[in-house]
């Protein structure tokens, strides 16, 4: 069986162990550190799937942030 | 006796023909000036900027890398288009034959005295060995005399040196790493299309690009902010918790709720006068800084209209990292001179009435010339816009740096409010001292407060925790990234505008705004991936060093080239080896970027589909047609001018919201243009 070798969010390759190229790991990493820093802001106020709805809401968020954070959104509602 | 420009030729035969009219004739098609003084003929003759530059040895084969042979050509031997400069390098061929002595009065930096070693080596039959070397910051008459009558006995060869390094060096760089992008994404694409980068160019990428991925891959974090109103005297007034910000909101809410409806006083007013010294004067970095605040202009163009005013001999050479003004350059001299001008009679009459003339000066230091500063001369008839704007900004600067200092008073009132210490702040300027001098580009708003006393009651209207979100970082601007090249280091006062401008031309990065492009973050993966030693901010700091130590004599050029050469000759390899990846990554990029430069951003006004620039396969004609012509049959064009080369704006028309289009061509003003009111007229 081939390999997938593209990042899920996109075509270009995947960045070292990732399953995302090399732009959306990054996105991700932020994500990730991000949601623990709003975990703590918001205390056990918000989900992981509140804080994704509030970053695609936001003007400030990246658009590689908001294709990762739109890529885990979908994938829970599947 | 030869200039770097015709003007400056026209102002040194001026400076010394006794009557101030020197003879012109005209050589070959080429002005010079001839100049009686007491038993000596003079003939004053100008290049044209460099004559001279390095290229391969052999003829050119732009598909061959890496190259390691170069030599020094004439320029219309080595470029197309160079008959101007051919008939110039001709005519001072011949008329040298004649001297029997030479003079370098090109402008006093790197770059002027390698334009003067060049032709006095080359065309001039060797005098490069016995001429003498004029030394001046102003082209002004007085400053003219008395560097011819104080010439340097030989040229200024560490200067010269530090030149020759620079462009073989930059050139060793540029054609290699150009060459091995260019034709690796040739060879897979089947398809020419220039990519350069270079010693300087790569790193200045990388700053773009990692602000860029910075912001892409941005995620803002929330925190809050007391917002405590209160009025006083019928002021309404808002007070800052002594904390300023919250990362979790039940603390802040904690704090609002604390202090809400809870009656508090005044328990102490502090008030602080401080000093605020005046400006320290110009170098070329802090003049296009300045220049971009105020006006916009980017730093290439604020340099080109400061060169202008200095070939006007209205100010010194701007070329210049010194923020020191030496009282030689005859401070009650220049200010008397202003004085006449009727704009700046008030201001320079006032400081000639201060008894000691001293500037405040900056830290920085330029062997070869003082900070930017006006001559006093005044402007021969009228300038133009942008010219006047930059040379107002320059005089008023000089004579702010004179001004005394400015005064300021901070008041600062702690409020408590149930234990919980709040700030009311305010400021105002006691003695306006150099602002008067530097208006209107010195701005100090004053923020009044109420008359309060200690122990005045005090109760919020309103206190709430705010939720605010972190920002990504800011884009550069053309200014900001300058900035930030000249503390990396990277690069020189003449040379950094010109490396953004060309990383621009080759469409890594866009917009005043600066944002890399999808073909620059291309560029930066490829070449961190393959030779990440090209982006390598430290060796570029590094050579940068080793070649100002040559202009101050402390190295030598030929160390400096092989350093760079063996730094440079890993890269070569890793990029030839790779060449074929390196092909595919970047030319997919390329199409892309292709297609994308001729896609327009606003949808087609009839069916909403994407509008693009074709060429009509009839009649070769270019025109804006409709991407839905396959799919619905829309008939929508707009007609396009058919000369120059088309770029399409970010900006839309201020009218009727279309996209701008920008036509270039050889010769004429650049032309903006919005197509639907074109029509539309």
């Amino acid at each position: 069986m081939l390999m997938q070798v593209s990042c899920l969010i996109c075509s270009n390759r995947r960045f070292e162990e990732s399953e995302f190229c090399k732009a959306h790991h990054r996105a991700y990493v932020q994500l990730e550190s991000s949601f623990g820093k709003w975990r703590l802001a918001y205390g056990d106020e918000i989900g992981r799937r509140a804080f994704l709805e509030r970053i695609l809401q936001l003007p400030e968020t990246g658009q590689k942030a908001r294709e990762v954070g739109l890529f885990f959104l979908e994938k829970d509602e599947h | 006796m030869l200039t770097e420009k015709p003007d400056a030729a026209l102002h040194v035969a001026e400076a010394l023909d006794p009557d101030g009219h020197p003879r012109k004739f005209s050589f070959k098609g080429v002005p010079v000036y001839e100049v009686q003084r007491s038993s000596e003929r003079i003939l004053v003759c100008s290049a044209l900027g460099h004559l001279y530059k390095v290229d391969q040895v052999g003829s050119a084969q732009r598909e061959q890398y890496p190259v390691w042979e170069y030599t020094w050509k004439p320029i219309h031997l080595a470029d197309r288009n160079s008959e101007r400069q051919k008939k110039w390098l001709n005519a001072i061929t011949e008329i040298s034959k004649e001297a029997n002595a030479f003079v370098c009065a090109c402008d006093f930096d790197v770059e002027g005295s390698l334009i003067g070693y060049m032709i006095l080596k080359h065309a001039c039959g060797g005098a490069d060995a016995s001429a003498k070397r004029m030394k001046f910051s102003t082209l002004t008459p007085e400053e003219l005399r008395e560097a011819y009558d104080n010439m340097l006995p030989h040229l200024d060869f560490p200067l010269v040196n530090a030149g020759l390094c620079r462009h073989e060096v930059d050139w060793l760089y540029g054609i290699n790493l150009s060459r091995a992008l260019t034709e690796s994404a040739r060879k897979s694409s089947g398809r020419y299309a220039t990519l350069s980068t270079g010693r300087v160019q790569g790193p200045t990428l990388r700053f773009v690009v990692e602000r860029e991925e910075g912001i892409e891959t941005f995620v803002p974090v929330p925190y809050w902010e007391i917002e405590a109103i209160l009025h006083i005297n019928g002021q309404t007034l808002r007070a800052e918790y002594e904390v300023e910000k919250f990362e979790v909101k039940a603390e802040a809410e904690r704090i609002a709720w604390g202090a809400d409806g809870k009656e508090g006083s005044i328990q102490e007013i502090e008030s602080k006068e401080s000093v605020v010294p005046p400006p320290v004067p110009f170098d070329v970095s802090s003049l296009q800084s300045e220049a971009y605040r105020h006006f916009e202009t980017a730093p290439r163009y604020s340099l080109g209209i400061a060169e202008r005013l200095y070939l006007d001999a209205l100010i010194s050479y701007p070329r210049t990292s010194s923020q020191k003004l030496p009282a030689s350059i005859g401070y009650r001299r220049v200010l008397e001179g202003l004085s006449k001008n009727s704009t700046y009679e008030r201001p320079a009459t006032a400081l000639l009435d201060l008894r000691d003339l001293r500037p405040n000066e900056g830290k920085k230091t330029d062997p070869a010339h003082p900070a930017v500063y006006p001559t006093g001369a005044l402007p021969k008839g009228s300038l133009e816009a942008r010219e006047s704007k930059i040379y107002d900004l320059i005089v008023k600067r000089f004579m702010a740096t004179f001004g005394p200092p400015a005064k300021r008073e901070s008041i600062k009132a702690l409020i408590d409010v149930n234990g919980l210490k709040f700030y009311l702040r305010g400021s105002r300027i006691l003695t306006t001292g150099w602002i008067d001098f530097y208006k209107p580009y010195a701005k100090f708003e004053d923020v009044y407060l109420p008359a309060v006393r200690k122990g005045d009651p005090v109760r919020f209207t309103s206190i709430k925790a705010v939720e605010k979100f972190s920002r990504p970082p800011p884009r550069y601007n053309p200014s900001s990234l300058l900035r930030q090249m000249e503390a990396y280091e990277i690069g020189t006062k003449a040379t950094r505008a010109e490396t953004i401008e060309t990383l621009a031309r080759r469409g890594y990065i866009k917009g005043q705004r600066i944002e890399a492009t999808h073909l620059g973050i291309q560029i930066f993966e490829v070449l961190e991936k393959y030779c990440p030693r090209v982006l390598d901010v430290g060796f570029t700091r590094e050579l940068e060093e080793m070649m100002a130590n040559i202009e101050l004599g402390k190295e030598k050029k030929g160390r400096v080239v092989n350093e760079a050469v063996n730094h440079l000759k890993p890269i070569m390899d890793e990029l030839k080896t790779h060449e074929k990846a390196i092909g595919e990554q970047l030319s997919s990029k390329i199409r892309q970027a292709r297609v994308a430069g001729l896609t327009l951003s606003v949808p087609c006004p009839k069916c909403g589909r994407k509008l693009q620039v074709v060429k009509s396969r009839k009649t070769g004609k270019r025109f804006v047609g409709c991407l839905g012509k396959w799919e619905s049959a829309c008939d929508f064009t707009l007609p396009l001018p058919q000369y120059g080369k088309l770029s399409l704006l970010d900006e839309r028309c201020s009218k009727c919201g279309f996209q701008l289009l920008e036509l270039v061509s050889k010769g004429s003003r650049h032309l903006v243009t919005c197509q639907m009111c074109y029509v539309r007229k």
